[in-house]
């Protein structure tokens, strides 16, 4: 795997990538489906933010996401900005059992469209779809327990006090319809998502992938007017670093390949 | 090794009137957010700060201030005349600057202090671990009307004595006036003295502890002297000073923006980065950055910007070799005035000469010596270096003194007083360009910019064609410096492996032979390199040469004997030694 990632780096092109959204509403269970394809149920809140690389194959190009999953606390909330600063997309997040979380998410989007790169890919996610759903053979009692709440105190997923029998529906305090006229409304690609099951999630960063204006990124790395950081954003990739580039080839060409 | 010393209180103790610290205020802020959100939309602020931090060929400010975390207050960013020193008594004694150990006994050991109080934070024990796998901590050094620059924050919590304490607090400070308003990156080098009671802490290597200091100078209604003085530096036990320094510069002006959560942020994700293991080449995040970044195999390694192991061309704005100089702003430019005489100040460096290096700010003498540190790579550094050294330092009277310096002795410094104290050393380099009408309003301390040696007669041709293309250079733009940066150091490095060629060849004749190897094997002995013979590697050098354009044979042969002689040579030769060793004895396995 390595020689391969090594030999495409130098023609992947870098995207900034930042998720936004309230606390323990699943931004890293997402980030983690996407980028390791695993789910861990009750994960410590992030601090800061976290930094992680994911590849995805979109035709003939290969996109190499920058993930920066940020604190939803809000003592972090006047940090965000070095995060999304020169991003060329967001994820911002909200829990479809919790109604005030979309409050959230609409802030964030507004922030992104005031302050952020103008061109920046917005992506709203209601996650957490998996506890509104009926779940197969399985009993709710037992998806309640494997809530993919972020252990912050200040939220408790309603899942988690669900007793079997009651419609997981009823848990929903999103309707769908409402999420995508907002989304629609203010210009954003809109998912329904579970980072428990997956649902969703690549969809994502594919249709993030698809939307992203390339050839701008491409001008703009070539150019002297280069948005880059410290360390810049150029194709390097050392493969000892914290990146799981996992996944290839053998995946549909016009899916990420995760 | 490590003399106990009593800090020098007795012979320096007039001299201080000669610093030029700026008038600063006692700093009383908290580290709120506020204060500055105030001054700057955080998210303005942001855009502004971490620009120069990143895109470094943006910055054309006054070129010989300009460092990798030049503030970016440009428009108001110019040379001023020092600040009005005058209501400060002339006769100000060292006792009235110096932090008092009373103080740093209370808070850096166990004992809670108001002062450490101010950082409400704690951090889970498994994440100080991860993250001192890089940083050891980061402290905050703030200017105290009566006590000077004080260490008033150190986090994680850190085991300092309190000579490291006071150590840190004055080489994180620049101790002359650079600019009215703006920001500094430098970094320095100071002995380790760990307390001798309290937890074990990681030690370095070497013995010394690094520091990355951005420092800050802002005008501040609130307080007395009008302006707000405040260094946050990085503690690594890591010789990665390019690195340090983008981190420094990164993290600085963040954490004045921010406050304590930022430095949160900036520990846990320090956290997650993987081990530093030598020989790798690695992508880390940091607060919203990514920095690609090259592991020396070793510190004597050279990293060569054309063997790098970035998967593209090398390229200084946005890969980082740990273990160089850093390399913004252009370090062509701290030459600027002795490009003629560099060809020297390689021979003096090789040959262990003490040198001392002025410099009007800590991060043009910093990056000096981290650029002549790493000119003598693959050579091991034998000699003292200090990027940054200021009077206060607790080995100041072992390093300054009456007597002819030790050899390999190199110091950078900005404060005058070196200039007496230091009068009777063979070497001075002053950094900069030359002093010419346009930049006289500059306060200008120290030699005037340029090399003045006393004893040294060049012993190896220039490079006549370089010299050219290096005076043009200065002439040009960044682009063109940073290039010509770059060709210079290859140039250097080169040079230094040339040096070393002939010793290589003769050192290869001792290698024991195959048949000595299977009779020692047999008689079940441990094979040996042979001993290192002077009349028999210059009779090899005289018979297969040195591809270094010496200015004459004779000259040749003096230089090798004067380098044979130096401390730098013996560790060289035994590094060797173990290197061959170690096959042999695999041989013998």
């Amino acid at each position: 795997m390595a020689d391969t990632a090594a030999g495409s780096v130098d023609k992947s092109v870098q995207v900034k990538l930042v998720l936004l959204g309230e606390a323990a509403v699943g931004k890293s269970s997402v980030v983690s489906r996407f980028v390791s394809n695993e789910f861990q149920p009750n994960k410590e809140p992030t601090i800061g933010a976290a930094f992680l690389t994911q590849k995805c194959r979109l035709e003939d190009r290969v996109l190499r996401y920058e993930i920066w999953d940020t604190a939803g606390q809000e003592r972090f909330h006047s940090l965000a900005p070095m995060y999304y600063r020169n991003a060329q997309a967001a994820v911002v997040v909200y829990d479809v059992t919790k109604a005030s979380s979309l409050e959230k998410a609409k802030s964030w989007v507004k922030e992104l469209q005031r302050q952020a790169n103008p061109n920046i890919v917005i992506a709203l996610a209601g996650n957490k779809i998996d506890l509104v759903q009926l779940s197969g053979s399985s009993s709710t009692g037992q998806t309640a327990s494997e809530s993919e709440d972020e252990a912050d105190d200040a939220t408790a997923t309603p899942g988690e006090t669900t007793t079997s029998g009651v419609d997981p529906e009823s848990l929903r305090q999103v309707p769908r319809e409402e999420a995508q006229a907002y989304a629609t409304e203010a210009g954003l690609l809109f998912f329904e998502t579970s980072a428990k099951t997956g649902e969703g999630i690549v969809e994502i960063f594919t249709e993030i992938a698809k939307k992203i204006p390339i050839e701008h990124i491409l001008a703009a790395a070539r150019g002297t007017g280069r948005p880059g950081a410290a360390g810049g954003r150029a194709g390097a990739s050392g493969q000892e670093s914290s990146v799981n580039l996992d996944g290839d080839a053998n995946k549909p060409k016009d899916a990420c390949n995760c | 090794m490590q003399p106990e010393l009593e800090p020098i209180e007795q012979d320096i103790g007039d001299q201080l009137s000669l610093l030029t610290l700026p008038a600063a205020n006692g700093i009383t802020t908290t580290f709120s957010s506020n204060k500055y959100s105030t001054l700057v939309p955080s998210h303005v602020d942001l855009s502004i700060t971490t620009k120069n931090v990143t895109s470094p060929s943006k910055i054309k400010q006054n070129r010989r201030l300009s460092s990798p975390s030049s503030p970016n207050l440009s428009s108001g960013f110019k040379i001023l005349p020092p600040l009005p020193t005058g209501s400060r008594p002339p006769e100000i004694s060292r006792s009235q600057t110096l932090p008092r150990y009373s103080s740093f006994n209370a808070h850096l050991e166990a004992k809670p202090n108001k002062r450490c109080s101010e950082i409400a934070l704690s951090l889970d024990p498994s994440v100080v671990d991860k993250m001192r796998r890089w940083v050891l901590a980061i402290g905050i050094v703030d200017f105290d009307l009566d006590e000077g620059p004080v260490l008033t924050a150190v986090f994680p919590p850190l085991q300092l004595s309190p000579s490291e304490a006071e150590n840190i607090s004055f080489a994180s400070f620049p101790d002359s006036l650079q600019f009215e308003q703006g920001s500094q990156t430098h970094s320095f080098r100071i002995r380790e003295h760990p307390p001798p009671s309290g937890p074990q802490r990681a030690q370095s290597k070497d013995g010394f502890l690094y520091g990355f200091s951005h420092f800050t100078q802002k005008r501040d209604e609130n307080s007395k002297r009008g302006y707000m003085q405040r260094s946050v530096v990085v503690l690594t036990h890591l010789e990665y000073p390019a690195f340090f320094t983008s981190i420094a510069s990164i993290f600085g002006p963040l954490y004045q923006a921010h406050g304590i959560p930022m430095l949160e942020a900036a520990c846990h994700n320090l956290a997650t980065w993987h081990d530093p293991v030598p020989g790798t080449t690695v992508e880390l995040g940091f607060l919203g950055s990514v920095l690609h970044l090259e592991i020396p195999k070793s510190n004597n390694e050279q990293q060569l910007t054309e063997t790098s192991s970035f998967h593209e061309k090398y390229d200084p704005k946005r890969h980082i070799l740990a273990s160089s100089a850093p390399l913004w702003p252009p370090p062509l430019l701290l030459f600027e005035a002795a490009l003629s005489h560099l060809w020297s100040i390689w021979e003096c460096l090789l040959l262990g000469e003490p040198i001392l290096v002025f410099g009007s700010s800590p991060a043009q003498t910093s990056q000096a010596i981290w650029w002549f540190r790493d000119l003598l790579r693959p050579i091991p550094l034998s000699g003292d270096i200090r990027p940054y050294f200021t009077v206060q330092d607790g080995d100041h009277s072992i390093l300054v003194n009456k007597l002819p310096p030790k050899a390999g002795t190199i110091l950078g410094v900005t404060n005058p007083f070196f200039e007496k104290s230091c009068a009777h050393w063979p070497h001075v380099l002053s950094l900069g360009g030359r002093v010419t009408s346009k930049s006289s309003s500059r306060p200008t301390t120290g030699p005037p910019p340029g090399w003045k040696t006393k004893t040294h007669k060049r012993y190896i041709s220039k490079n006549r064609d370089l010299l050219r293309d290096l005076e043009k250079a200065c002439q040009g733009n960044d682009d063109a410096r940073m290039k010509a940066s770059c060709l210079l150091r290859q140039h250097f490095h080169s040079r230094t492996t040339e040096l070393i060629t002939p010793l290589s060849r003769y050192l290869n004749t001792l290698i024991p032979s195959p048949s000595e190897l299977s009779k020692a094997k047999s008689s079940n002995k441990t094979p040996r390199l042979k001993a290192f013979n002077s009349d028999n590697f210059f009779a090899s050098l005289k018979a297969s040469g040195c591809t270094l354009p010496f200015r004459s044979a004779k000259q040749k042969v003096e230089f090798y004997e004067r380098w044979l002689r130096t401390p730098s040579f013996g560790l060289w030769l035994a590094q060797q030694e173990v290197i061959v060793q170690d096959v042999l004895t695999d041989h013998v396995n």
